[in-house]
């Protein structure tokens, strides 16, 4: 009897250790990371980058909204519901935001937007939406900067000597954020950069690297040597560009074109090493990653996000990492 | 032997036993059925109905979604050329575009260019009519700017009332457009008003069961598109937008008009609508319905086949049973030569048989004890008879031997021939039955020796008719009774002479002996139990006569005696004719 | 013996029976089939006939009926319908006729004893004809022309008289060419005539106050724009062809119906172009 006393004792205590154990550890707070399209192998090595800094930090559920709105929709939706502590979103249809924004705000649960930005009016309705992302502007001003000190700086640059850049353009999709306002903001940046610029072709080619080649191609076709400089607003159209640069014989030590891209991407980092490629800008996925990781950790415990446990420049509750512009230069250094 | 009816037996009955066993089986059998089979396949019915119609509201959502980019398309297309180069002089041939794209679709009513002031650059609408000023205040101009051509405005649908010799019914898009004038890139305004009814004609034929359909509405809650919109801005009809308002996306229900309905929310991709399917509580669940009808109907035959084969079964199973139930009550009422059919199941085949052979063993131990009562019965008889001989014999040798003393030689040699033939007769081989011509030739040697002894004391005349005497008898019936008449009939006071008349007849079917005698007759008190009580040694050939008679041929039949006290007796005897010796 | 197999052959027939009709029962219901229910108009052209048609059409839609329409010199041939409506200017023949054969009859856009009719609320009109004069802070001097032209504009002008009594409102009764007081900076008109007259003297500039009236027909969109008049009391044709479709079917159905009116629209520059007013304001383009 007493025997058994004793056992049904010690396993009682055995059981309820853990919760004692448990009561003076506070658990992680769980969030949830919806991402457009895991297929997007830029968000999916983002997201893969976030669920190594949550370690220790939160419980991370990663989702993928398979490039559908409406997949996504049902994804919050249910999160919500089983009372998520909060959601990072990377949206699909950034118009569509606005309503994920009202169903957070329903459930007061913060929601932190990542790499796509919602409509400045729809963040606007709820105290707890925030936006991390890097500024589409900042990243079309540094290639217009560093394409109008080319100009105005090396020797030669200027081929036919009118004092003119004779520009091309590749955009991506149209009315894409990122596509309009690098476009817009690079041509502002030559211009107070006082470079007179005539734009000899502003190209849709998707952010695509092949049609960027193809594209190129024609347009050598159609203006030979007058092209002076090709921006580009993404490093597939600038290296799809390059490619035909090649094959019309750039880079192989005669002729040489400045060539302008966007993101970073490994490949656009050898061939800046190689030396077609000239600049690219650099988008910081890991800080963006972390930044969103610490909003969404801050919030979910209730804490105000202050400037001292929230290092990163925030205004409106929009959050721009900062940019920079590598070139073959800066990589030797 | 047990007889009259057979009793009521108390327990249950083992029809009623299988018959309930049966049904309750069946019936648990059903309700596992019902309780597991029912919610199941009716949650299913249900997932699958509000599946199915979401589906169709995902696809209602694609098609939109494909019409919308489409329009995009065209906006992105129409854009490219306007924003390069020098505007001024290529204005004409951005017009010329502008109006093919516009001409080359019946949706597109205008494609119109605007400067960030407002002014029009150029349109396919013709003059405008509105100040500048007064379009930088409309929200599809402010939108446009503010987002920089980010993202493409979609309004409300409304009357086109910018253009003069233009009216139209539709819904403007419009998106911020980059564009270099004098070396100068600003931000202009694209405008494409698409027809309402090329929106509204896809989005209203669109169903959902036989009621159930599908409306846009926008970002702030304001129907855009509905099967009955005009009815609805005539206050003539109703939609309510409360669940929609507080679900905002995803499957809501509510209740309108008494009806219960299903709302599936969806977001149609870059214009900030969201496209709400309506479907019908009861059309979604009709099949459930349908379903639950037929279960009814299903259950109910079931329920009917089941008691169908119970009774049939409870039946076919205790049948045997019972016929083995209603056989052995005949038993009971003393039938013993009832035979059961073997037929049916095994075990009540086993059992028929072991009765059929029980029932044999029965009536043959019954066949033995009366077999052996038979022999019991002739061993009486046999000792009975044997009762009746010693004192005659003992007193008819005293008679010859006396009459040999005194020298009467011919009377003593009558006298043993006679007694020879008496005991010849009564021996008779063995026989227990001998013809009544033996029987009375046995009384004549009787009388013949009785005669000779009690010479004056008495006379006798023998009467038969002549058919009787190939009749057959058991043997010493007669003597006895004539004995006892001559014991004790006669009158020993008076000395008169005793008349014995002994007589056999027939009848159809008896035989009818009788023994008369004028004798001093049997006292009243006497009479009833001169047959049953031996009395000395006379008595007892009346009694044993009787016994006799009615061992061997049955208690209907016997002796009977009739006697007045002083005038004489006259004792009867009857025995059936054609009774032979194997009986 | 034999009851246990009688009980059975009983049971079995039920289950059959019971199967073979459960199954209809669960199964469809049978067609009904259309009613057919008529229109019959005094014109076939203009705005309000098409409007009126849509309209009806969409309660026919809803009911599950169908619509057949007839001119007035194709009338005889509307017999075996269900019901009818008629938009005629002088429809009590018509009517009489049709209620002879029992066919039940709704009238638009006027009253007729003895019939159920469907009309704009004129009294609605009226009243809010009479309210935004009132809410013209700036018009001091507001004149009312009241007219019994006809039964809606004696309607108008009994509500906007009722309105208007207390209030400082000139009220005069209306005559063709006749004079306005001098300082009037805004008359109200409850007539079609009264409309178009002061219309007509605003574009000759012999009257420059604001104008506020009734419908003035197929250029009431442009006159409106253009100026001439500030404010103008439209029926809903659609509205009412659809009540009309109603109530003659309620009527078929025996129904009691009383006469409906349809909802007046005070439509003006600034809430024209909006899509809640577009039937009325622009009937031509939706």
């Amino acid at each position: 009897m007493k025997n058994r006393v004793f056992r049904w004792g010690c396993l009682l205590m055995l059981l309820l250790s853990p919760l004692s154990i448990a009561r003076a550890q506070q658990p992680l707070p769980r969030i949830a990371v919806c991402i457009y399209n895991m297929a997007d192998t830029f968000m999916s090595g983002f997201s893969n980058g976030l669920e190594r800094m949550a370690q220790g930090l939160a419980t991370l559920t990663v989702m993928d909204s398979q490039n559908n709105q409406n997949t996504q929709n049902a994804q919050v939706d249910e999160l919500l519901a089983e009372g998520i502590d909060a959601l990072i979103v990377n949206p699909v249809d950034r118009t569509a935001a606005v309503y994920l924004i009202r169903m957070a705000m329903q459930k007061q649960t913060p929601i932190v937007f990542i790499n796509r930005e919602p409509l400045l009016e729809d963040l606007r309705l709820f105290n707890k939406a925030y936006y991390v992302g890097i500024d589409p502007k900042q990243q079309g001003s540094l290639s217009g900067e560093k394409a109008a000190w080319y100009f105005q700086n090396v020797p030669g640059a200027d081929r036919n000597g009118d004092g003119v850049m004779q520009l091309v353009l590749f955009k991506g999709e149209p009315g894409h954020q990122d596509t309009e306002l690098r476009t817009q903001y690079a041509l502002l940046a030559l211009k107070q950069c006082n470079v007179q610029v005539e734009l000899l072709s502003e190209d849709v080619a998707l952010w695509d690297r092949t049609l960027g080649q193809e594209h190129m191609a024609a347009l050598l076709n159609q203006y030979g040597d007058q092209i002076e400089c090709v921006i580009s607003n993404n490093d597939d159209m600038a290296l799809g560009a390059i490619d035909a640069l090649k094959a019309a014989d750039y880079f192989s030590g005669r002729k040489f074109m400045p060539v302008f891209g966007n993101d970073a991407t490994g490949l656009a980092m050898e061939a800046l090493e190689q030396g077609s490629l000239y600049a690219t800008v650099y988008n910081n996925a890991e800080a963006q990653g972390a930044a969103a990781l610490r909003l969404a950790v801050l919030l979910s415990k209730g804490e105000e996000v202050t400037e001292e446990n929230f290092s990163y420049s925030m205004q409106d509750r929009v959050v721009y990492i900062n940019s920079v512009i590598f070139t073959a230069d800066d990589m030797k250094h | 032997m047990n007889q009259g009816t057979p009793m009521r037996k108390r327990g249950y009955s083992l029809h009623n036993v299988i018959l309930i066993a049966f049904l309750a089986c069946m019936g648990i059998l059903l309700l596992f059925v019902l309780f597991t089979l029912v919610p199941r396949v009716n949650q299913l019915l249900e997932q699958n109905a509000v599946e199915r119609t979401r589906e169709t509201v995902l696809q209602s959502t694609s098609t939109l979604d494909v019409y919308v980019n489409s329009m995009i398309s065209v906006m992105n297309f129409v854009s490219q050329p306007l924003t390069r180069g020098d505007a001024a002089s290529e204005d004409t041939l951005r017009l010329e575009r502008l109006n093919l794209m516009q001409q080359s679709r019946t949706d597109i009513v205008t494609l119109a260019f605007f400067n960030g002031d407002g002014s029009l650059r150029y349109g396919t609408g013709g003059k405008l009519r509105t100040e500048p000023e007064e379009i930088r205040k409309r929200q599809w101009f402010q939108n446009a700017l503010s987002w920089q051509g980010t993202s493409i405005s979609f309004s409300r649908p409304h009357v086109q009332e910018l253009f003069s010799d233009q009216r139209s019914y539709v819904i403007t898009l419009a998106r911020g457009l980059e564009y270099e004038e004098n070396g100068e890139r600003t931000l202009g305004v694209l405008l494409m008003d698409v027809n309402y009814s090329t929106l509204s004609d896809m989005m209203n034929g669109i169903s959902l069961g036989s009621s159930g359909y599908v409306y846009l509405l926008d970002e702030q809650d304001r129907l855009l598109v509905h099967p009955r919109l005009d009815l609805i801005n005539q206050g003539l009809a109703e939609e309510s937008i409360a669940a929609v308002h507080e679900k905002i996306v995803g499957v809501t229900r509510d209740r309108q008009n008494g009806r219960d309905r299903i709302l599936m929310i969806s977001t149609v991709g870059q214009t900030r609508w969201r496209l709400v399917g309506v479907a019908y509580a009861d059309e979604l669940l009709a099949l459930q319905d349908a379903f639950i009808r037929i279960l009814t109907v299903v259950f109910s035959c079931a329920g009917l086949l089941s008691l169908a084969a119970a009774t049939l079964m409870a039946f076919w199973v205790t049948r045997p049973i019972t016929h083995l139930e209603h056989k052995m009550q005949k038993v009971q009422t003393g039938d013993l030569n009832v035979t059961i059919t073997e037929k049916g199941f095994r075990e009540i085949r086993s059992v028929s048989a072991a009765f059929n052979h029980m029932l044999a063993q029965i009536r043959s131990l019954m066949d033995k004890v009366v077999e052996e009562q038979e022999t019991k019965r002739l061993h009486e008889l046999n000792a009975l008879q044997a009762q009746i001989n010693p004192h005659f014999l003992y007193n008819t040798l005293d008679s010859i031997v006396w009459m040999e003393e005194r020298g009467r030689s011919r009377e003593a040699i009558t006298m043993v021939l006679a007694l020879a033939k008496l005991f010849r007769i009564s021996i008779s081989k063995g026989r227990r039955f001998i013809t009544v011509e033996e029987e009375l030739e046995h009384v004549r040697n009787y009388l013949i020796i009785q005669k000779m002894r009690f010479k004056e004391k008495f006379t006798y005349e023998i009467t038969r008719q002549p058919e009787a005497l190939c009749e057959h008898t058991v043997k010493l019936i007669i003597q006895p009774l004539v004995e006892n008449c001559i014991n004790h009939a006669i009158d020993e006071a008076s000395g008169e002479e005793l008349h014995i008349v002994i007589d056999v007849s027939v009848t159809e079917a008896e035989l009818i002996f009788t023994v008369t005698d004028d004798g001093i007759g049997i006292s009243e008190e006497r009479l009833p139990s001169i047959l049953t009580t031996s009395v000395g040694e006379s008595g007892i050939g009346l009694k044993n006569v009787n016994e006799r008679i009615q061992l061997t041929y049955g208690p209907q039949y016997g002796l009977s005696i009739q006697s007045v006290e002083d005038e004489g007796t006259t004792i009867t005897v009857r025995i059936p004719r054609g009774w032979e010796e194997s009986k | 013996m034999k009851k246990p197999i009688m009980i059975s052959a009983f049971c079995i027939a039920l289950a059959a029976a019971l199967l073979f009709w459960g199954f209809r029962w669960s199964g469809s219901i049978p067609p009904q089939e259309e009613k057919t229910y008529g229109l019959t108009i005094q014109s076939d052209t203009g705005s309000y006939v098409m409007q009126l048609r849509k309209g009806m059409q969409q309660a026919a839609d809803e009911l599950g009926v169908r619509l057949e329409v007839y001119t007035q010199s194709e009338a005889r041939q509307a017999d075996g319908l269900a019901g009818a409506v008629l938009w005629l200017e002088q429809p009590s023949a018509e009517a009489e006729r049709l209620k002879s054969l029992g066919i039940p009859v709704s009238i638009v856009g006027q009253t007729l004893p003895g019939f159920a009719c469907v009309l704009g609320d004129a009294e609605s009109a009226g009243k809010q004809l009479a309210l935004y004069a009132l809410s013209q802070a700036d018009k001091a001097h507001i004149v009312l022309l009241t007219d019994d032209v006809d039964e809606g504009a004696a309607a108008r002008s009994r509500a906007a008289l009722a309105v208007a009594k207390a209030e400082n409102v000139a009220i005069l009764g209306y005559l063709p060419d006749m004079g306005l007081p001098e300082n009037c900076d805004l008359v109200v008109t409850v007539s079609q005539r009264a409309t178009l007259d002061m219309i007509q003297r605003k574009r000759n500039q012999t009257f420059k106050g604001m104008v506020l009236g009734v419908d003035t027909g197929e250029s009431r969109s442009y006159d409106l724009e253009e100026g001439v008049i500030d404010a103008m009391a439209l029926d809903s044709p659609y509205a009412i062809g659809y009540l009309a479709l109603y109530q003659a079917y309620g009527l078929a159905n025996g129904d009691s119906v009383s006469n409906d009116y349809a909802k007046v629209l005070l439509a003006t520059r600034e809430n024209m172009y909006l899509s809640e007013n577009v039937k009325q304001v622009f009937p031509l383009l939706h």
